[in-house]
């Protein structure tokens, strides 16, 4: 038996990840990582994933580059969520269920790869951790992760949105954003709380700075109040005030908050002036939740009211915002509802993981779009359900 | 055309009608706005704002009539949109608006 084949060698793997990982900084963390499994044989390599999902970049640089995540094990990986053996072998490096990277890793000659990869998974799992903790401790991983300079309104959006992907034993939530280093006025929100998901999408009118300074207000009013344990209509009141008192420009914010109860399925839920959510029962399309009208927050015009319904286990549910579906090709023609919900469908066939539907949705908007995007483009998935849940964790 | 190109009919009974022509986007929204605010400065008790020449209008082109419509309300004159084109229309009841000046909801 190999050194990389016994079981304790992993436990101290992961014990100095954890106790080297007290003191280390986000640009030694993937040093950090190549140190820490080397008493086994094995070499590693950390990559993380671009903000627009389309390469997996080495940190540090290795001389191969980044790997491309259509069409190659690397993304085969990252997108399935499931270990590709090699070598090298690829294991996907996720938070929770977040999808944040792979580790390429090259087995020592003549081990059994088997419980390489098993050992490889563990250190993934605590890797993806230490990745999310020691991020905000320096602008290294922000780097390895940009394939382009941000706008200061993206800055700021993206520092103040959760993470991408969430999921509990019971659904998964997951969301994209595009045009990734330019979006602005768009936004998602969302808090789990024992058997309470609380979901939000946003979208300020404009482009910019100031739009993203309205969703900014509008998400600190908005969760200033859930937190303190607000209802959806006091939510929106809350929104209502903070945008009409610090905007003299009709600066207004459409949205759609939903409270979805695990519990019982019920789903309650207010749009100011948003698209209405498509609701997808058994992987087809049954309706949109046309229900609980009101004008976009920050215009004061009657008043709020709730609509309800029930949701079933199994059932998606299909948030967006207009840049999606007003996105335009090369003859004007917008991408629209139908192909939308048509694409949905057929991809909801696949059993992909949730995030992993949304990345091909939004890459399918903007392979249509011609040129640059006119609009920010959002779209939040919910699937309620304990398979869809299990397939978001490699 | 792509530029709002207003044009103002003084009706006896004190109403302006402002015809916007091109598209309402964040292009023109400003101009449209400045268009509509001027309207209702002419001492108008109504000013009436006729969509059948604008094929598109986006968020931007909705603010610049919340715009509008806040001003009205301060100046106290009757600020109303008519006759517009199905896809504008489905706009301003998505955005919930279309109520706001006097457009049915559904």
């Amino acid at each position: 038996m190999t050194v990389a084949n016994a079981p304790d060698s992993w436990h101290t793997v992961l014990a100095t990840l954890v106790e080297a990982g007290h003191r280390t900084g986000p640009a030694e963390l993937g040093a950090l990582v190549a140190e820490a499994v080397a008493p086994t044989g094995v070499q590693a390599v950390l990559y993380l994933v671009d903000y627009e999902q389309r390469a997996l970049r080495p940190l540090p640089p290795v001389p191969g580059g980044p790997e491309p995540v259509d069409g190659s094990a690397a993304g085969e990986a990252f997108t399935i969520g499931r270990s590709v053996p090699g070598p090298p072998a690829w294991v996907p490096v996720v938070n929770g269920t977040e999808r944040l990277g792979v580790l390429r890793v090259v087995p020592p000659p003549g081990a059994d790869p088997y419980p390489v990869l098993a050992g490889c998974r563990l250190v993934a799992g605590m890797v993806g951790h230490l990745i999310t903790a020691k991020t905000q401790y320096g602008d290294d991983l922000e780097r390895v992760r940009r394939s382009a300079p941000m706008t200061p309104a993206a800055e700021l959006l993206w520092r103040l949105l959760p993470p991408l992907t969430f999921a509990n034993r019971q659904m998964v939530i997951t969301a994209v954003l595009e045009p990734c280093y330019d979006v602005g006025g768009d936004a998602f929100d969302y808090a789990v709380d024992g058997d309470t998901v609380r979901l939000a999408i946003y979208d300020a009118v404009g482009k910019g700075m100031r739009a993203g300074l309205a969703t900014a207000a509008a998400l600190g009013a908005a969760r200033a109040h859930r937190v303190a344990d607000a209802g959806l209509t006091e939510i929106a009141t809350a929104v209502d005030r903070v945008l009409a008192d610090e905007f003299t420009d009709a600066r207004f914010v459409t949205a759609v908050l939903a409270d979805l109860s695990l519990a019982d399925g019920r789903l309650r839920y207010v749009n100011a002036g948003h698209p209405p959510p498509v609701l997808f029962r058994a992987g087809q399309a049954v309706g949109t939740l046309d229900g609980g009208g009101r004008t976009p927050l920050g215009v004061l015009g009657g008043p709020t009211s709730l609509a309800e319904t029930s949701f079933e286990p199994g059932d998606r549910l299909l948030l967006y915002t207009d840049g999606v579906t007003e996105a335009r090709d090369h003859d004007g023609v917008q991408f629209g509802l139908d192909r939308l919900v048509a694409l949905a469908e057929s991809v909801a066939d696949a059993d992909l993981p949730a995030p992993e539907t949304l990345r091909r949705l939004s890459h399918a908007v903007i392979d249509h779009q011609a040129g640059p995007p006119h609009d920010d483009a959002t779209l939040v998935l919910l699937e309620w359900s304990e398979a869809a849940a299990s397939r978001a964790v490699p | 055309m792509t530029y709002a190109d207003p044009v103002t009919e003084e009706q006896p009974d004190k109403e302006t009608v402002i015809r916007l022509r091109g598209d309402v986007d964040l292009d023109t929204h400003l101009e449209v706005e400045r268009t509509i605010v001027a309207a209702l400065k002419t001492g108008a008790d109504s000013v009436v704002v006729d969509l059948s020449e604008v094929p598109f209008l986006d968020s931007s082109g909705v603010r610049a009539l919340l715009q509008a419509r806040n001003e009205a309300l301060r100046l106290e004159v009757r600020l109303t949109v008519r006759d517009p084109q199905p896809i504008v229309a489905q706009v301003l009841r998505l955005t919930q608006v279309a109520p706001l000046f006097g457009l049915p909801s559904a």
